[in-house]
């Protein structure tokens, strides 16, 4: 009974992480400018990410696999935002740097 | 199941190669790259369990570590293009 | 982002015998974790890189500034439970922007002060913390300024 309730839980968590991840990349090509675009970016990498693997840890069940899982899933919120925050972070320092010697 | 979520994330990394092309800045492409490579990561984990085949857990990682870096390198080395050109004009004017 | 900052604040403060054996432990746990192999050649391998990243973490200066990084380790999960909810939140509000056929939205950039009150609290911030206040920065852009503004 228990098993079976976490492989439904299991499947609502991935399905979800799927929609997560479509509508992310949808949004990457709908929304207007760069700072919109990391902001759909950045909804795929957490939300889908963490929706996607505890979904998987919770198939896993207790292993190997799962603390595998989970140490992936670290790395990827960890890496993957910083990421974003650098691109972002990387066109702003050249704006601004570009402004001031144009000025 | 895990085709579904395989299939909706192959979908997102051919709409995010699509923002690569079609960018309108470098950031934009590199931003549409990122994505690329985190989706990549999920692909590979979800692909180890759709197959059954724990070993594509390691690729997973060691890709996610690899992508990070990449990004990094090549953001340095754009900033570091930018500032040599706004010195070289500096210096003209 | 101040990096002439970060690294007045990296490089203060000794090293401490104790948290180079912290993380000397920890990378032989995730060695032997990820490997899975027990033979001895695997073992002096897993042994000589976990001894070459302390010397590269050493030179990073990595050790000079997280004295505390023990104390404040049973904090992290109720942070972590305040940063779900957080994702969570702003992540319902972007995709019901994304999925909205007529997008709603009037970007703009917003400036916000970030301080740290004290070196620890500054170091940690860059250190540990950092990755993840990284995304609750883009998170709080996210949530504040596209949906608090006023539709144009």
């Amino acid at each position: 009974m228990i098993d079976f309730a976490l492989d439904i839980l299991s499947w609502i968590l991935l399905v979800l992480g799927g929609a997560c991840v479509l509508i992310g990349g949808i949004g990457g090509l709908r929304l207007p400018n760069f700072y919109t675009r990391i902001h759909a970016a950045s909804l795929t990498d957490t939300m889908a990410t963490i929706l996607i693997f505890v979904g998987m840890i919770l198939q896993a069940g207790l292993s190997l696999a799962a603390i595998k899982l989970f140490a992936i899933m670290l790395f990827l919120l960890l890496t993957g935002l910083n990421g974003y925050l650098c691109v972002g972070q990387c066109r702003a320092i050249i704006r601004s740097q570009a402004r001031r010697w144009k000025c | 199941m895990y085709i579904i979520v395989s299939i909706a994330i192959l979908v997102t990394m051919v709409l995010a190669l699509v923002r690569a092309l079609k960018g309108s800045s470098v950031y934009d492409r590199v931003l549409a790259v990122n994505v690329f490579g985190t989706k990549t990561v999920l692909l590979l984990s979800v692909i180890a369990f759709l197959y059954g085949r724990p070993d594509f857990l390691d690729l997973a990682l060691a890709y996610a570590l690899i992508n990070m870096v990449g990004i990094l390198a090549v953001l340095n080395f754009f900033q570091n293009r930018s500032r040599r050109k706004s010195d070289s004009e500096a210096e003209d004017d | 982002m101040n990096l002439t900052l970060a690294r007045h604040t990296f490089q203060r403060g000794e090293t401490r015998l104790s948290s180079v054996l912290l993380l000397l432990l920890i990378l032989a746990i995730s060695w032997l974790l990820w490997s899975g192999l027990y033979k001895p050649l695997v073992m002096s391998l897993g042994v000589l890189s976990c001894l070459l990243s302390i010397y590269l973490a050493h030179r990073m200066g990595f050790f000079r500034n997280n004295t505390n990084l023990l104390r404040l380790m049973p904090r992290l999960p109720g942070y972590w439970l305040w940063l779900l909810r957080e994702i969570i939140i702003s992540s319902l509000d972007v995709a019901k922007l994304i999925l909205k056929p007529s997008m709603p939205i009037s970007p703009t950039v917003v400036v916000l002060e970030a301080e740290a009150k004290t070196d620890m609290e500054l170091s940690h911030s860059w250190q540990l913390h950092y990755p993840v206040s990284g995304n609750r920065h883009v998170r709080f852009i996210q949530g504040e300024s596209i949906d608090s503004l006023p539709d144009q």
